[in-house]
């Protein structure tokens, strides 16, 4: 390999390694005091995308989003349903203008999301890792 | 039908709305939400000698005539959730439909009861579930197409009912399973001329309604049967009795969409039985989603060919850009060919050759 052919090759490596670093893990949270310990990709991704309301052990999930645009809020989607923001959008038109369900209300910062699920039994979040404490419970890593 | 006064359009009634959140505590805004959709849209046809009309509007498209009405609506939607088990939803959409002038009605207003997680009933004027995507034909946002494929989507004079459903649905890790039968009454009242009426009722509407979500893959299958009575200049016609049936499937993975549609209209006269079918493809490139789109609607004539074929076929390519937040932007270029003067082409002059060339351009967005 020639020299300008390393070179390049470096720069898309380290551009690919800043994008990664950049990524925050995400973590899904619940109320402590809810018997949920752990849920797959494919349980919040349902809860998310508005296939159902039930929580594993029971009850009626009180889902809470980021606001839109929200780096994090992306990444979620990105990982958890292989959708961007338009296409998550497009899911909830689908499903608030057939009537079906209403989409998970929207709060403005990890901070609020952390609040809202800690005094909510059923509350539902998602929050990047280094955002979140013991007033909530973790049930699922999302690297 | 219920026609609302034409001060009370949805613009109107949108206003009411947002007027609403200035004195909300949070008690009441999570008791009660609204949203809304809309499409600001144009086409434009290739030829003079004929004008190109979707479904039953009145008016349309020709060369010299950039039609803003075809695919231009606006619709407000309001939902009252006092507990986790019960619900109310209005929806008020303002179009184009038969007549001089666009007009709003009241699409929807239910109640909805959930005794069980499973298991929901609602009471009201309700969508029917016709199709794989009839609650949101009209939403463009939702859609990948610009607008429906009126080959299929215009084929049934019923759209909405006045009656009651019922609803199991039930999950299997990232798998559901949703079953809905429907039963009711429905009545669509059309002013052909003034103080001149059409009404046709549906009665005894039966549905059936079954779909599976295999995690982005959706398959669904519908019957719909009612017996039909029609009356238009002051002449009832006999009863006939109709049935419609559909089965779709929806492919939206890994950045492809692909759907497809098959319908059948069956009725004790055989001149209307109708066939239909479509094929839509897409792929997402980012904010870009280039589709092609390929329908047919046509009658399936009699045994002993006494009847003769009736129905369109058309052929389209567009693409979807998700330009903002809630606002997407559409294209679309299609080839329309009608049987023997048919529909999608009105006021046809003798030398027309059956054949349309149709650009359109909308705006889809949501709030």
């Amino acid at each position: 390999m020639n020299r300008p052919q390393a070179q390049v090759l470096l720069v898309i490596a380290l551009g690919v390694f800043s994008t990664l670093a950049t990524s925050e893990e995400v973590v899904v949270i619940v109320n402590p005091a809810n018997a949920t310990s752990t849920m797959t990709v494919e349980q919040v991704m349902q809860i998310f995308l508005g296939k159902t309301n039930n929580l594993p052990a029971g009850g009626n999930a009180s889902a809470v989003d980021l606001a839109d645009g929200s780096p994090v809020r992306n990444d979620f989607y990105l990982k958890v349903a292989a959708r961007s923001g338009a296409q998550v959008k497009a899911v909830w038109a689908r499903l608030v203008f057939s009537g079906k369900d209403k989409p998970p209300k929207v709060l403005e910062n990890s901070a609020d999301v952390k609040k809202y699920v800690a005094a909510n039994p059923n509350g539902v979040g998602y929050i990047e890792k280094s955002a979140a404490d013991t007033s909530v419970k973790i049930v699922l890593s999302i690297p | 039908m219920m026609k609302l006064p034409p001060w009370c359009t949805a613009w109107a009634f949108a206003h009411c709305l947002l007027a609403l959140p200035a004195f909300a505590d949070d008690t009441w805004t999570d008791m009660f939400s609204y949203s809304g959709f809309g499409t600001v849209g144009i086409a434009r046809s290739d030829t003079d000698q004929a004008v190109w009309v979707q479904n039953i509007q009145t008016y349309g498209a020709t060369n010299t005539n950039v039609d803003y009405r075809t695919d231009s609506k606006l619709a407000v939607q309001g939902t009252v959730t006092p507990t986790q088990w019960l619900s109310g939803t209005a929806q008020a959409l303002t179009e184009e439909r038969y007549g001089p002038a666009m007009t709003t009605q009241f699409e929807w207003a239910f109640v909805k009861v959930k005794p069980l997680p499973d298991l929901s009933v609602r009471a009201g004027r309700m969508e029917l579930p016709t199709f794989l995507v009839s609650d949101i034909r009209n939403v463009g946002y939702a859609n990948l197409w610009l607008r429906a494929p009126d080959e299929v989507y215009g084929q049934p004079i019923f759209d909405v009912y006045t009656g009651a459903d019922v609803t199991y649905q039930h999950e299997v890790g990232a798998y559901s399973l949703s079953v809905n039968v429907l039963s009711g009454t429905s009545v669509s009242d059309t002013e052909l001329a003034p103080g001149v009426q059409r009404r046709i009722i549906g009665h005894k509407m039966l549905g059936y309604n079954a779909t599976l979500d295999l995690n982005g893959i959706t398959i669904r299958v519908s019957r719909v049967t009612t017996d039909r009575t029609h009356e238009e200049y002051g002449i009832t016609y006999p009863v006939l009795s109709w049935s419609f049936d559909s089965a779709g499937v929806i492919y939206d993975r890994h950045d492809v969409v692909i759907q497809g549609e098959f319908i059948e209209r069956r009725t004790s006269n055989p001149a209307i039985n109708v066939n239909g079918f479509y094929l839509l493809g897409g792929y997402h490139f980012g904010k870009w989603t280039p589709y092609t789109l390929y329908s047919v609607g046509e009658t399936i004539g009699g045994a002993d060919g006494s009847i003769p074929f009736a129905g369109m076929h058309v052929v389209a390519a567009g693409v979807r850009f998700d330009a903002f937040k809630n606002v997407d932007f559409k294209a679309q270029i299609e080839h329309a060919r009608a049987y023997q003067g048919g529909t999608p082409f009105e006021n046809q002059n003798t030398a027309f050759n059956n054949n349309g060339n149709i650009f359109s351009v909308v705006a889809d967005f949501v709030f």
